[in-house]
């Protein structure tokens, strides 16, 4: 028997348990201000404040020379390289146009083929080399005109070419030249790996000589490589170096997109003693058409998963996303697709979206609205059903974000001055290689392209990745989940696309953790800032004087071994070996590098330690 | 840090290190036995076992091929429990139930926490008790004994101390050799080269092995450390044979500062050497059979006097074991202590115990050698020629070259005549090549009689001229003391220090007289110790066999002059002042003669102040490898420097010999390659070469393009990195450094620089090494054309 005062104690007892479990969670709920987007800032027409060549603050003579076709692939891609890097961009149509002033010479020279290296030409290069121009060879394409150049080929630092053309197993990528250390695209045997081999493996084999520094090299199959060593292996992008200067030579179409970006901030950091460039420092994850609202196909859905499409959404998908996004430290950006076919009269269910943005506000996530969709009556429907199914939810939310596809953009900028797009400040659109990575659409609205897709992630994919954190230290990796609704294909099963996307994420970006994540609002402020911004940069000794014209903006440093001592007006986060992430907290940083000193050591009055 | 500061600790942790094996390791081991013998004597007794003891650990594990840090530590431990146990009569299996017991107390609780610490307490009580009452004895209550050893200690640190600090390097040439040998013993080789006096080795590669320090720095710094023993049993021995307190340490002193020593006597102290390692056991050898023959007859039988003969037995074999001229000198003291005390030494009693003694020491110095001799290794070079100095062959090479009368032979023509011809000025001869086929006449019976007729003529005429060439040889003996050993202005210091030896001679007749037989026989004994030591320096001007060259005799002559200096002070003094009751005069007058003598010292600028330098490797050389090995994990990268680093960094990484690099790059090919296989790579290079022990005209000269335009040297060993030849070679490597960074500005970095030397790193793709040969300017590279013409 319980005695009275033993089942008073137990109900007690039981009692503060379920208050103290009870009280933290309707206090957390209470608290969640979900209907408010944290990320969000004003939205302002700051785009006619980007910055042009004419804003002229890094210097009279930060200048590049682009030599070729300025509207072709590669025109197009140093074009961008240059806005980004703040230079100013000269386009030539040869070496011999460019009119050379020794006063005002150009720090990088770009070539977008050897053949505009011939005759007098090379011999213009050749003093501007030692003038201390960087020459880039942006495609090596004739490998038979460069075996008949020998002075070609000696600029080059080519010490033979062994063949034409020349089949790789793969290529491998040295750790200097990108961020994110070596990496190795060999040509798996496995099938799933093997069809990320996407590179061009039909290359010019050039064996480089003395005197260059390889950044990477073509990968033979175990025949063909048996007995060559790893010296003489088919080099892809190289440097050679002349009194002090810098030649450096692509082999293949690297540069003729995104990926050149940065290649070409690696090619400057390893030219010089150290080089300072600004970046977005963004981290972005875009879950684009989820959450859905409405249950359609379901039919198929639940043969499938024995689910509705609200239900596989929310207890399927919702917690396996979390978990990924755990453990890849970076922040989601869901956008909303309330229903695909406007034209059925499945209308979207009420009472989910309270529960999706509660979760996200958990998460850090940010809510943004996909301007997908399937079937539409007339284009002016979306939002305007849109815009109801959002009333009827009683929910204020401010988005901030919008999705759509690169075709749709023009159409939908006139929707973002008002209504349920009137505060979206960022466009994002799947990956192309027509808008720029980063850019503004319009003054008021930038646009923010997919970097990757977190489902197809091939070889060249992780190049460019590679690159454009390097050059931007900016990704923007993209989940579609239209298909796992919308299923065509056997592939487009969730647990297929999750396990995909869930290793390539973890796999592909855990060296780019130290960057920040951020949603696309976030980085949408960033960008701006980014696009916006002038700095200039002075050495004096072991101290670098940056100057920006934006407070809180990001920059990288780069140097050859030398370490940072000490920031003034900024912080430092180092990413890599010689690779720097630096907030300028303030407009002017100056950043103190470590005396290269010994730890054991003799010298109290040694020779000038700085004037090696 | 500094690496003053590093250089300090190393040092502080080698001589701890070498201490606690060989003076506390046995003082511990044999406390029963030492306890109750003076400190000085406890301490040669523990210093020579620990030596012997810790040598022939390293030799007989090395000979199983079984010596590693493990076996080391392990049979060094087990072994010095045991013996422990065993002199110390501790009962083992007592000691193991009491541990048991209290172990078990402890566990089942009945003895507490609180309990164990406080007998902890007790037990570290009373060894602080122990060492106060140590302090006290020999420190508190002997404050001017402390006063000398403190200056002792001092000018041992300002004329040697010092070289540490401010040269890091090594200071001898054949040092990267033992060095090699060494690191041939970590790699389970002992004898690499051939059979060798190891000791040194041993003792070397001991610290090492057990006490990782790397061996490089051992040789760098040891000698100090034998330096300090060196003085440490000169100093203890006089103290155990003076009747006085003081002159035993004025005598090593004046040894230490004396500034009227040749260079040579002492210039050797500062290196790490086996033959100066060798000749701390001179003393310990010298002391123990003086000791012997100190013992009565009738306690010859005591368990004392096999001590004291075991004890000259390990001293004795270990001169031998370390090196030959510490035998040699050892062994002709021996014989000028047996003539001192040759009342006993003729006796039966005492003959055979020192003669079996002897026989034992050089057997258990031997046995190593033997046993690997016997497994095939065959003789080092310089072991090879000290057998024959030991047979006479190298005499009779010598005498050879000296004379042309034995190169005369008498050939017999065909018709009988006997013609005399000269072999030396035959072609064949000339160039080594000795056979000189000719039928000499066996000689008869007759001839023969009248050939030993004839020599023992010439014998008894040389002994009859042999009063009148004694002055001679007393005179030219005076001369090369003076000459060689003690080159002070006072013409008459040769004679003065033969007057001396004569003195302790007539002044050991005069203490037998007085029935101080014993002292009377030290002196006598230091006295034909000295002389006979005498004879061997002026072995040349003799035409004695010479068994070691006059500048190595001085040093173990000028080491050995300040004994006789102190006995013949000490033995006069005693003599004037005999009697018991007036000891306390004695050390007062010899405390007045100490303070006289210091400030005659200082007075007359008699300090010596040596040169600090290192003709062989540069403090920046070391300062570098020092972080480097530091820096960076074993085997990731490789030195490209002129050669000593080879032996230096073995244990860690890799080396390449700059003359090798330089001559892939001479007569470069388009295709022509030098990779270097390693994370990382260093270049030394000496901006102002080192001469490498040959100077030449422009010696200290900076390394320029003058240099770099000469031809490469083309000569082999060492050579190349010598002299002028250092020079080319350094200023080569220089523009090829410059010409490399020109390619790699942001690659190759200056790693350390000085006034004298420059350290470049380069770091290294692993997948994709750079190809380092290039055309710098002064080397010749050929087109493809040019190979084609060719």
């Amino acid at each position: 028997m319980v005695s009275k005062r033993k089942f008073f104690s137990i109900a007690t007892m039981m009692f503060v348990l379920f208050f103290l479990f009870q009280f933290s969670m309707v206090l957390r709920d209470s608290k969640n201000t979900y209907d408010i987007n944290s990320s969000l800032t004003e939205k302002k027409a700051d785009g006619r404040n980007r910055w042009t060549p004419s804003d002229n603050v890094t210097g009279a003579d930060s200048s590049v020379v682009f030599i070729g076709n300025e509207n072709g692939d590669m025109g197009t891609a140093i074009s961008r390289w240059c806005t980004y890097a703040k230079r100013k961009l000269i386009s030539c149509k040869s070496v011999s146009t460019y009119k050379a002033d020794d006063k005002n010479l150009p720090e990088m020279m770009i070539l977008e083929s050897e053949k505009y290296a011939d005759g007098d030409n090379l011999t213009t290069l050749e003093t501007l080399e030692k003038k201390g121009v960087i020459i880039v060879f942006g495609c090596l394409e004739n490998a038979k005109n460069i075996q008949n150049n020998k002075a070609l080929m000696k600029f080059l630092g080519i010490q033979k070419v062994v063949a034409e053309e020349t089949h790789l197993a793969g290529v491998k990528l040295f750790e200097g030249l990108l961020l994110g250390g070596e990496v190795t695209y060999n040509t798996s045997k496995d099938k799933e790996e093997k069809k990320r081999q996407d590179l061009e493996l039909d290359v010019p084999w050039y064996q480089v000589g003395s005197g260059t520094k390889t950044y990477m090299v073509g990968l033979l199959d175990e025949k063909t490589g048996k007995n060559v060593e790893n010296e003489d292996f088919p080099t892809i992008i190289w440097r050679n170096g002349i009194d002090y200067g810098s030649v450096f030579a692509v082999v293949g179409d690297y540069m003729k997109g995104s990926t050149a970006l940065g290649l070409l901030d690696g090619m400057w950091a390893e030219a010089l003693q150290y080089t300072i460039y600004p970046i977005v420092n963004a981290q972005n994850l875009s879950m684009v058409n989820f959450p859905v609202f409405a249950d359609e196909n379901n039919t198929e859905m639940l043969k499938l998963y024995s689910q509705s499409v609200t239900g596989i959404a929310r207890d399927i998908m919702w917690p396996a996303l979390i978990s990924v996004v755990e453990k890849s430290d970076m922040k989601m950006t869901c956008f909303i697709q309330p229903q695909a076919d406007y034209t059925d009269d499945i209308e979207p269910k009420s009472g989910n979206l309270e529960f999706y943005l509660k979760q996200m506000k958990e998460q850090s996530a940010e809510a943004g609205i996909s301007l997908e969709y399937q079937k539409l009556d007339k284009a002016e429907d979306k939002v305007t059903k849109d815009t109801e199914f959002f009333e009827n939810e009683k929910i204020n939310y401010r988005f901030g974000a919008a999705f759509a596809k690169e075709k749709d953009l023009k159409g939908i900028l006139k929707d973002t001055d008002s209504g349920l797009l009137g505060d979206v400040g960022t466009l994002v659109c799947d990956y192309t290689e027509n808008q720029p990575v980063v850019s503004y659409y319009s003054d008021s609205v930038t646009l923010q392209t997919v970097t990757s897709d977190g489902m197809n992630y091939a070889y060249s994919d992780d190049i460019r990745m590679r690159s454009i954190q390097t050059a931007l230290g900016y990704t923007n990796v993209m989940l579609d989940m239209y298909d796992i609704f919308w299923p065509q294909e056997k592939t487009d099963r969730w647990e297929v696309m999750q396990k995909r996307f869930s290793s390539n994420l973890l796999t592909y970006w855990k060296n780019f953790r130290d960057f920040d994540s951020t949603t696309l609002s976030e980085s949408n402020a960033r960008i701006r800032t980014f696009l916006n911004l002038a700095y200039s940069q002075s050495r004096e000794d072991n101290t670098i004087t940056l100057q920006t014209s934006e407070a809180g903006s990001w920059f990288i440093l780069r140097t050859h071994g030398e370490e940072i001592d000490e920031i003034d007006g900024g912080s430092q986060t180092e990413i890599e070996a010689d690779a720097y992430l630096i907030c300028a907290e303030d407009t002017t940083v100056k950043i103190r590098l470590k005396e290269q000193e010994l730890y054991y050591d003799t010298r109290k009055n040694c020779v000038e330690r700085g004037k090696r | 840090m500094l690496m003053s500061t590093l250089v300090i600790l190393r040092f502080t942790g080698i001589f701890a290190a070498y201490t606690g094996i060989t003076v506390l390791l046995p003082e511990i081991m044999f406390r029963r036995i030492l306890k109750g013998r003076r400190l000085s004597e406890q301490f040669l007794m523990s210093y020579t076992f620990g030596n012997f003891y810790i040598i022939n650990i390293v030799f007989a594990l090395q000979l199983l091929h079984i010596s590693n840090f493990f076996t080391l530590t392990a049979v060094t431990v087990l072994m010095s429990i045991l013996i422990g146990l065993k002199v110390n009569r501790i009962p083992l299996r007592r000691k193991l139930a009491k541990g048991k017991k209290i172990f078990c107390r402890l566990s089942d609780g009945s003895l507490g926490i609180r309990s164990a610490v406080s007998k902890f307490g007790e037990w570290m009580k009373s060894g602080c008790r122990y060492f106060g009452k140590f302090f006290c004895r020999y420190i508190v209550k002997k404050p001017i004994q402390f006063v000398f050893l403190i200056f002792i200690c001092g000018a041992l640190l300002w004329i040697y101390g010092r070289q540490i600090i401010l040269t890091y390097g090594y200071r001898a040439s054949d040092i990267p050799v033992h060095l090699s040998w060494i690191n041939q013993m970590s790699r389970g080789k002992i004898f690499s080269k051939g059979v060798y006096p190891f000791g040194f080795h041993c003792m070397i590669y001991y610290l090492h092995t057990v006490f990782g320090v790397d061996t490089y720095v051992i040789l760098c710094e040891f000698f100090f450390v034998q330096v300090i023993y060196l003085h440490a049993v000169l100093l203890v021995m006089l103290k155990l044979l003076c009747k006085t307190k003081y002159l035993p340490y004025i005598g090593v002193f004046a040894y230490i500062v004396g500034d009227f020593w040749s260079g040579q006597t002492y210039s050797r102290f500062y290196s790490t050497l086996p033959q100066e390692y060798g000749m701390i056991f001179v003393i310990p050898s010298v002391y123990f059979l003086i000791r012997f023959f100190q013992i009565h007859k009738e306690n010859l039988t005591d368990r004392e006097t096999r001590r004291i003969l075991q004890c000259f037995a390990m001293a004795f074999s270990l001169t031998l074991a370390i090196h030959f001229y510490g035998t040699m000198i050892a062994g002709l003291c021996c014989i000028g202590i047996a003539m001192g005390f040759c009342f006993r030494f003729v006796k039966k009693e005492y003959f055979c115990r020192i003669m079996v003694t002897g026989i034992l020491s050089v057997v258990l110095a031997v046995l190593p050698m033997a046993i690997a001799f016997a497994g095939g290794t065959p003789l080092q070079g310089s072991l090879g020629w000290g057998m024959s100095v030991i047979n006479g062959s190298q005499n009779e090479e010598s005498d050879a070259d000296n004379t042309t009368q034995n190169n005369k032979v008498q050939v017999t023509s065909g018709n009988g005549k006997v013609t005399e011809i000269d072999v030396s000025k035959l072609p064949s001869a000339k160039k080594g090549e000795t056979t000189v086929v000719v039928e000499q006449k066996k000689p008869s019976l007759g001839d023969r009689m009248r050939t030993v007729t004839d020599k023992i003529k010439v014998i008894s005429d040389k002994i009859k001229t042999i009063p009148n060439k004694i002055p001679k040889a007393v005179r030219t003996m005076s001369i090369r003391i003076r000459n060689i050993v003690v080159p002070v202005d006072w013409q008459k210091m040769g004679t003065a220090v033969m007057t001396a030896y004569a003195g302790l001679l007539l002044l050991g007749l005069v203490f037998c007289a007085f029935q101080k037989t014993e002292y009377g026989a030290v002196l006598m004994s230091v006295g034909f110790c000295m002389l006979i030591l005498t004879v061997l320096l002026c072995a040349g001007p003799f035409g004695l066999p010479t068994l070691m060259d006059a500048a190595r005799c001085s040093i173990y002559y000028a080491y050995l002059l300040p004994v006789a200096g102190v006995l013949i002070t000490d033995g006069l003094l005693y003599l004037v002042l005999m009697p018991k009751v007036l000891r306390i005069c004695r050390n007062i007058l010899s405390l007045g003669l100490a303070a006289v003598l210091l400030v005659v010292l200082s007075q007359n600028d008699l300090i010596k102040e040596p040169g600090f330098s290192s003709g062989y490797v540069t403090n920046g050389a070391i300062t570098c490898l020092t972080n480097i090995i530091r820096d960076n994990e074993d085997e990731t990268w490789t030195i490209v420097s002129a050669n000593d680093e080879t032996q230096m960094g073995l244990d860690h990484g890799w080396h390449y010999e700059t003359i090798t690099f330089l001559r892939k790059l001479e007569h470069m090919k388009e295709d022509t390659k030098v990779i270097i296989p390693t994370e990382n790579v260093y270049f030394f290079i000496e901006k102002i070469p080192l001469d490498y022990s040959v100077s030449y005209a422009d010696s200290g000269q900076s390394i320029s393009k003058k240099g770099a335009s000469q031809t490469l040297p083309n000569v082999g060993g060492i050579g190349m990195y010598q002299g002028e030849k250092r020079w080319i070679v350094m200023s080569r490597m220089y523009y090829w450094a410059q010409a490399f960074m020109k390619k790699y500005p942001n690659e190759m970095k200056v790693y350390y620089e000085d006034d004298q030397f420059i350290c470049y790193r380069i770091p290294q793709n692993m997948y994709h090494q750079y190809n380092f040969a290039i055309d710098y300017g002064y080397n010749q590279v050929e087109t493809e054309e040019q190979e084609a013409e060719q």
